[in-house]
């Protein structure tokens, strides 16, 4: 299959091993760390899941790879699911670089498995001080007193 | 609070400082003051609203430099929450602009929307707390009518009127909270002395989120950075030293010096244009091309300007509380502020016809 991120209302940015998104219709706030961050990288720069799971099935561990494969199908169903990329034809995918290659290795060799993390309450997480509200991951999560 | 975190507004204190240039300098410099500044301010209780917004910057550097400490979680979480609102922002302003153009109204986006974008380049490192459109003069109470058609109604309806003669432009809001300031003049300064392509006649376009609009040159970005940011304000003014910095190191060369003197000489913003580029490069070592300086330094400031300027050190913009000698003075700054006028008597005898004219429309207002 062969996706693109559902622009121009989904705007996304990856920092420091997290992707963070946003749905500008809806105003939910999604973020992926890890190993999903990892794997939408590599969905973006590929426009292919075929692609995507032939890489992970090359670098996964014999024993692992069935898990694996089953965790990023999974995966890939929650994004299309909640609007973050869609389907299209003839995008003309691209070849992994070596960079993402590297980190897709890295990633396969200790596999969690990915997550979208989702916010949905705009209001609530305005409301949320960056600074005095939240744990030492740092916005948008809460301390847990303030749960 | 300590004095290194004392304002001496609408320049930096030693804090803020300390936090420019970790967040400008790069290297063993900006390691350095994050450090020092660390030491100095206390996260939990003496950030400033100015400094707080300087985070996302500070952020980005401190990563490009691979450095991390006990807050690298919360500058974390200041980045993607600035990002998150900024991109609502550029989404909501992409709205107004597609709107405004299906209805032939040229626009122009102004402060953070297009240093975010082109200066910055990374909207998360400029945060917004609001979109800023300019149109043109006689196209603003179309403008207005198209804010108020789409919901976005104006923040004190009661002097649109009067601003929208005498004024810059005004704030308006949606029920969902979002925040827009129509602009129809791009500085309140002189307006006697304005021509209507000025500021336009070097626009540039820009597209974001679908939205094509115009942006000033990078000359007329620069000039209405250092004027807006020197005036005194409850948010420390410190980001114009961000900005015109950063402008100035990346598009140092766009930069038509004359152009600069002769708009801060038309609209008599010569002070604030003298002392900002002072500081930047006193302070941030900025390069100004030799005899800019010196031709300013020859620039003599005429009465109205001297108040104007004293006026924006000392009580600014956005003051909650003002004693009755210091709205008197702001009223009469502010008139000599969209004075052109250059001879003492005339401007004081238009300074009188102007008081009847307020106080007469303000009893008539209550009356009606």
């Amino acid at each position: 299959m062969q996706i693109i991120v559902n622009e121009p209302h989904i705007v996304h940015e990856t920092i420091d091993g997290e992707t963070i998104l946003m749905d500008l219709r809806s105003g939910n706030y999604f973020s992926i760390e890890k190993s999903g961050a990892v794997i939408w990288e590599v969905l973006v720069q590929t426009g292919s899941t075929e692609e995507l799971l032939k890489k992970a099935g090359e670098l996964s561990h014999p024993d692992q790879s069935d898990r694996v494969l089953s965790d990023i199908r999974n995966f890939v169903k929650k994004l299309l699911a909640e609007g973050l990329i869609r389907e299209a034809n003839n995008i003309g995918a691209s070849d992994i670089t070596e960079e993402l290659l590297n980190s897709l290795k890295l990633t396969i060799s200790s596999f969690e498995t990915p997550e979208v993390n989702k916010y949905s309450d705009m209001q609530e997480m305005l409301l949320l001080d960056p600074i005095h509200d939240v744990d030492e991951k740092g916005w948008p999560e809460p301390k847990k007193d303030k749960e | 609070m300590s004095s290194l975190l004392a304002s001496k507004s609408p320049f930096p204190n030693t804090a803020q400082q300390l936090l420019l240039q970790a967040a400008l300098f790069g290297g063993e410099t900006s390691i350095s003051s994050w450090e020092e500044w660390k030491s100095i301010v206390d996260f939990e209780e003496e950030v400033d609203h100015g400094s707080y917004r300087l985070l996302p910057l500070i952020y980005e550097k401190l990563q490009s430099l691979g450095y991390q400490d006990e807050l690298t979680g919360r500058l974390k979480g200041i980045y993607k929450r600035a990002w998150m609102e900024n991109q609502r922002i550029l989404h909501y302003a992409s709205e107004i602009l597609k709107l405004a153009s299906s209805s032939e109204i040229p626009s122009i986006v102004m402060k953070g929307i297009p240093l975010g974008l082109l200066v910055y380049k990374n909207p998360a490192t400029r945060p917004m707390s609001d979109a800023d459109i300019l149109v043109p003069l006689k196209n603003a109470r179309e403008a207005v009518a198209l804010l108020k058609k789409v919901s976005y109604n104006p923040v004190n309806e009661g002097i649109l009127e009067h601003d929208l003669v005498y004024g810059r432009g005004m704030g308006f809001t949606d029920d969902s909270g979002r925040e827009l300031d129509l602009h129809w003049r791009a500085m309140p300064d002189s307006i006697k002395n304005s021509k209507e392509s000025d500021f336009w006649d070097q626009a540039v376009q820009i597209n974001f989120m679908g939205a094509s609009a115009f942006r000033f040159s990078f000359t007329d970005e620069l000039l209405l950075t250092i004027v807006h940011g020197l005036r005194k304000n409850p948010e420390p003014p410190i980001r114009w030293v961000a900005d015109a910095f950063l402008l100035i190191k990346k598009y140092g060369v766009d930069i038509d010096w004359e152009r600069l003197l002769e708009y801060a000489l038309r609209y008599k913003v010569l002070i604030q244009l003298k002392e900002g580029l002072n500081y930047l490069v006193n302070e941030f070592r900025i390069d100004v091309p030799e005899g800019v300086q010196d031709k300013l330094y020859r620039c003599n400031p005429g009465y109205a300007e001297r108040v104007v300027y004293r006026h924006a050190q000392r009580i600014g913009d956005n003051r909650k509380k003002v004693s009755l000698p210091e709205r008197v003075y702001t009223f009469y700054a502010r008139f000599l502020r969209h004075s052109a006028d250059t001879n003492f008597m005339r401007l004081h005898l238009e300074f009188a016809c102007y008081s009847i004219e307020r106080l007469m429309n303000k009893t008539l207002n209550k009356y009606e």
